[in-house]
């Protein structure tokens, strides 16, 4: 195991600096720098301001010169400072500011989708072609298949214009930063789009993973050693069909840190997907690259993650 | 372990439903300070009384019991920073205005404001100086004569930790406006200026570089150590100018901002909680959600009405007009409402408690034909093209006919404009007349060819912008009918504009290419001028992407920018708009439109026909409570 862990960090290590190199040089190799959309704003600005400004930012030097002192500025914990969403400011704070908030709502959604996905995919497993099985399906592609876009539109007109129960988007009400039911009226909406979406593929998952071990030999045996239906279902087929769920969920984790563009832009919710739009959209290198390399190791890490944790689900796989 | 998991299970259902609940019984309790939501704010007994200031408005008053303690104002886009000298942003542009920080010409920070009239109107200044009431003068003879504009301050003016706001900071601001390091991208009128002088603490005089120090400049790189920002005065002849010399100054406040190097002040603090002098102070930024200001009782013109303005930043059209019906939004300005979501808005007017305000804004839509095509070259083909569009159509169709077709560079709006031009209008007889003069034949499947090349032309825009798509579309099939083929693409806005040899509009690669100008507060004009063809050869460097050559267009449009005296440019501007709209090498199409929705009641709000942003009179909004 440790042999194991210790390949895999060493992997990890190679790989990210790799990673990094590539994000670098792709962003920097976008045509047009951040600077070259002022130039129709304003007939004033001419060539030579830009290349002024670029100077500003270091952006004459050769780009291997930029990519290693960046790479240097960022083992050292100096990820720089933001260029065009929040000019002059660390790029680390930007993050941090939006940070808790995209955790809040994903880590919301994740717990709430897997409260709901697993007791209805177990349920509609066992009776499988029941009335509530074939509720249970249709509510599960209907969930699937409707666009966050529009589902997260009509949520706004029904709760929020027409109704009036809930705020229309945002975090929280400015001034009731600190509230928690405020934040929590906030977070129902936008909770509700990506928890459907999450809850109909991971219950038809569990679904179908359940059932095919529900057919299972050893499960008879459970039951011929007397053990409650419950214990049968609970110990011994619910626990296996979660094995191959733990990496659908385990992939899902970088999402705590990403966030989820469209439904935070459908509900104002400032978070790390609407600021990682914005920073694309200003050319803001250090801020993307930022998001992009963090976004980058939690991917590879939670990989990881869901390899260990294999292994304490199932004592049958080892890892080494 | 299965008891581990089944424990774990429990409690993530009972933690979820638990949160479901609250938050779904808790909202008629929910404390609201200010009602957002539910449009009940607490009328302020005693802030009629407070609130009674008359900054020279003949609008009337607010009613007796006052006015609402908060309003919301919701923004498209979080501000970069509130450097506005700095920052080119809308959003930040109207949150700068408010509190009064160094900000673009003719906001609040200025010595002279613009109103919603686009007068000039003294602002920290006590007059406007100009050439007539002698505020302004030329000084010196031969190569050493050059203008000089006073400016006398008023000296109520105060920074919001009440320091007084003196011709010292008035000179910081300049001297921060062409520090090198200090990331100003537009420094073309501060730079004309040689010496700022403060003779006493109310008193500032700026003195505009002479033909001498012009030249000067030029070889030894002036103030800002680099002759090619200089490049343009190589060959000055006569004092140094600016249309809008009456117009120019603005205050930072040099006792706080000096003491930081010019490189860190836009990480300092006062990027993010700048002080300022405006009728609002800095209270707190919530980062990526919004920007609450508190009112500055000591504002020169009188204490605000309202006591707390909020600036929310939603990021989504659907999201702001669905806040601005639920209430949590009572004013949206700046950018994004466009004229595609007008029946949106009209059903919500209908309801009245929303009123849409319509002012043209300063910028226009237009063709460019790139003049160094095969075809484009000839002026019959760009003409032909011309009649062949049915603009009008456009507007009608996809604007609603919100705004007016245009017929020349220079918006129908400003003092320059000139009817005296070319006109246009849909014609697809004269289009294709024109086309047969410039020596084409229609071909098998109704496409003009010349000589055995057929007429086809690329048309490029902006990607994502579906009323630039769709008028695109429209363009298309209009051409089609003449027999003139055109491809569409649609590229990234980076791509498109991009710089240098790359760029299809800076590099001359395209032919058609369609997209917005921005007409400037004085008309200026010189990005048309030949010498703003950018090539290898000069850098890239320009914005004339018609690459169209005339020298008569070049002499007029020179004269008209070294001239002081609007009657002999406006003269030298109807020539200009004659003869470029007798060879057009740019379409004009329509002029754009600025969209604000306040709640209906709010008072004062008087957005103006300018690049102001409309926070530029705050002070006198008042939002009365019912």
């Amino acid at each position: 195991m440790h042999k194991f862990l210790i390949r895999r960090i060493a992997q990890m290590a190679v790989l990210m600096l790799f990673i990094s190199a590539l994000i670098y040089l792709i962003l920097n190799l976008v045509p047009g720098g951040p600077f070259d959309s002022l130039r129709f704003g304003n007939p004033h600005i001419t060539a030579e301001h830009v290349r002024q400004l670029e100077r500003l930012l270091g952006l004459d030097r050769p780009l291997h010169e930029r990519y290693f002192r960046w790479l240097g500025n960022v083992l050292r914990g100096d990820w720089g400072e933001s260029w065009g969403v929040a000019t002059g400011q660390p790029v680390l704070e930007i993050i941090r500011s939006r940070l808790a908030n995209t955790a809040i709502l994903m880590g919301t959604s994740l717990v709430v989708s897997i409260a709901i996905a697993i007791p209805i995919g177990v349920y509609s497993a066992i009776r499988q072609y029941s009335a509530i099985d074939y509720i249970i399906t249709t509510f599960s592609f209907f969930g699937m298949s409707m666009p966050t876009f529009w589902l997260g539109l009509m949520l706004v007109i029904v709760f929020a214009v027409s109704l009036q129960w809930l705020p229309a988007g945002g975090v929280s009400t400015p001034g009731l930063e600190n509230d928690m039911i405020d934040r929590l009226r906030h977070l129902v909406l936008p909770t509700a789009v990506l928890s459907l979406f999450q809850v109909g593929g991971w219950s038809r998952y569990i679904r179908s993973s359940m059932l095919e071990i529900l057919g299972q030999g050893y499960l008879r045996t459970a039951r011929a050693k007397g053990l409650s239906e419950r214990a049968v279902i609970v110990r011994h087929a619910l626990r296996n069909a979660l094995i191959p769920f733990i990496t659908v969920v385990g992939l899902t984790l970088p999402e705590l840190f990403g966030g989820a563009i469209i439904t935070e832009t459908i509900f104002s919710y400032s978070g790390m997907g609407i600021l990682y739009y914005n920073a694309i959209m200003a050319s803001d290198w250090p801020l993307v690259q930022a998001i992009m390399v963090m976004l980058a190791f939690l991917v590879i890490a939670s990989n990881l993650l869901s390899d260990v944790l294999y292994t304490v689900v199932d004592p049958r796989i080892r890892c080494d | 372990m299965a008891k581990n998991l089944r424990l774990a299970l429990a409690l993530v259902v009972v933690v979820s439903v638990l949160a479901v609940l609250m938050a779904g019984c808790t909202q008629s309790s929910t404390p609201t300070p200010s009602g957002p939501g539910k449009a009940a704010p607490t009328a302020s007994p005693s802030g009629a009384t407070k609130g009674e200031v008359k900054p020279g408005t003949d609008k009337p008053a607010p009613k007796a019991q006052g006015s609402v303690e908060r309003i919301t104002i919701g923004l498209s886009q979080e501000p970069d920073t509130l450097f506005q000298g700095v920052s080119a942003m809308a959003a930040a542009a109207a949150v700068a205005n408010a509190l009064g920080t160094q900000t673009v010409n003719g906001g609040v920070a200025s010595l002279v404001w613009r109103n919603d009239k686009n007068e000039a109107i003294p602002g920290i200044a006590e007059s406007v100086p100009t050439l007539d009431n002698g505020g302004a003068k030329y000084v010196g003879d031969g190569t050493d004569r050059h203008l000089e504009v006073t400016f006398k301050l008023r000296k109520d003016v105060k920074w919001h930790d009440g320091t007084p706001v003196t011709a010292k900071d008035v000179k910081f601001d300049w001297e921060m406006t062409m520090n090198p390091d200090f990331a100003v991208p537009d420094r073309s009128q501060a730079q004309k200026i040689q010496e700022v002088a403060t003779p006493d603490d109310y008193t500032v005089v700026f003195k505009f570089m002479s033909e001498k120090q012009a030249r000067e400049a030029a070889k030894s790189g002036g103030r800002l150590k680099d002759p090619k920002q200089y490049a343009d005065y190589a060959n000055q002849s006569g004092p140094v100018t600016d249309p809008l010399y009456y117009r120019y100054g603005a205050v930072m406040p040099q006792h706080l901002y000096s003491k930081i190097a010019a490189k860190d002040l836009v990480k300092s603090e006062y990027a993010r909680k700048p002080v300022g002098m405006g009728a609002y102070k800095m209270k707190e930024w919530v980062a990526g959600q919004s920007i609450t200001l508190d009112a500055n009782p000591d504002f020169f013109l009188g204490a605000p009405k309202i006591k707390t303005v909020v600036f929310k930043i939603v990021q989504n059209t659907d999201a702001i007009i669905a806040q601005l019906k639920t209430g949590e939004i009572d004013v949206v300005t700046e950018a994004p409402l466009q004229l595609d979501n007008i029946d949106v808005f009209n059903a919500i007017a209908a309801a009245g408690a929303i009123k849409f305000n319509y002012v043209p804004a300063m910028s226009w839509e237009h063709l460019e034909m790139n003049a160094e095509n095969r075809f484009l070259k000839d002026a019959n083909v760009r003409k032909a093209i011309a009649y062949a569009i049915d603009r009008q159509g456009i507007v009608d169709k996809l604007l609603f006919g919100k705004t007016r077709a245009i017929n020349s560079w220079i918006l129908p709006n400003s003092w320059a404009y000139s009817d005296g031009v070319t006109r246009y209008d849909y014609n697809k007889d004269k289009a294709k007349q024109l086309l047969q003069q410039a020596g084409f034949k229609a071909g098998a499947d109704g496409i003009m060819t010349s000589g055995s090349v057929p007429l086809k032309l690329k048309l490029i825009t902006t990607a994502g912008n579906t009323l630039r798509e769709r008028t695109s579309q429209i363009m298309q099939q209009n051409l089609k009918e003449v027999g003139i083929a055109v491809d569409l693409e649609f590229m990234p806005s980076k791509n498109f504009f991009a710089g240098g040899g790359a760029g299809p509009l800076i590099g001359g690669t395209y032919d058609l290419a369609l997209f917005g100008g921005t007409a400037g507060d004085d008309p200026g004009g010189l990005e048309y001028h030949s010498k703003n063809i950018p090539s290898s050869g000069n850098n890239w460097q320009g914005q004339n992407v018609a690459r169209w050559k005339n020298s008569k267009n070049d002499e007029f449009l020179t004269k008209a920018n070294a001239s002081l005296s609007q009657k002999e440019r406006k003269a030298l501007y109807a020539e200009q708009q004659r003869v470029f709209s007798d060879e057009l090498p740019i379409l004009p199409l329509y002029q754009r439109v600025n969209i604000t929705a306040t709640k209906a009641e709010l008072q004062n709000f008087k957005p103006t026909p300018t690049n102001t942003p409309v926070t530029w009179n705050i002070h006198e909004w008042a939002l009365p409570a019912n």
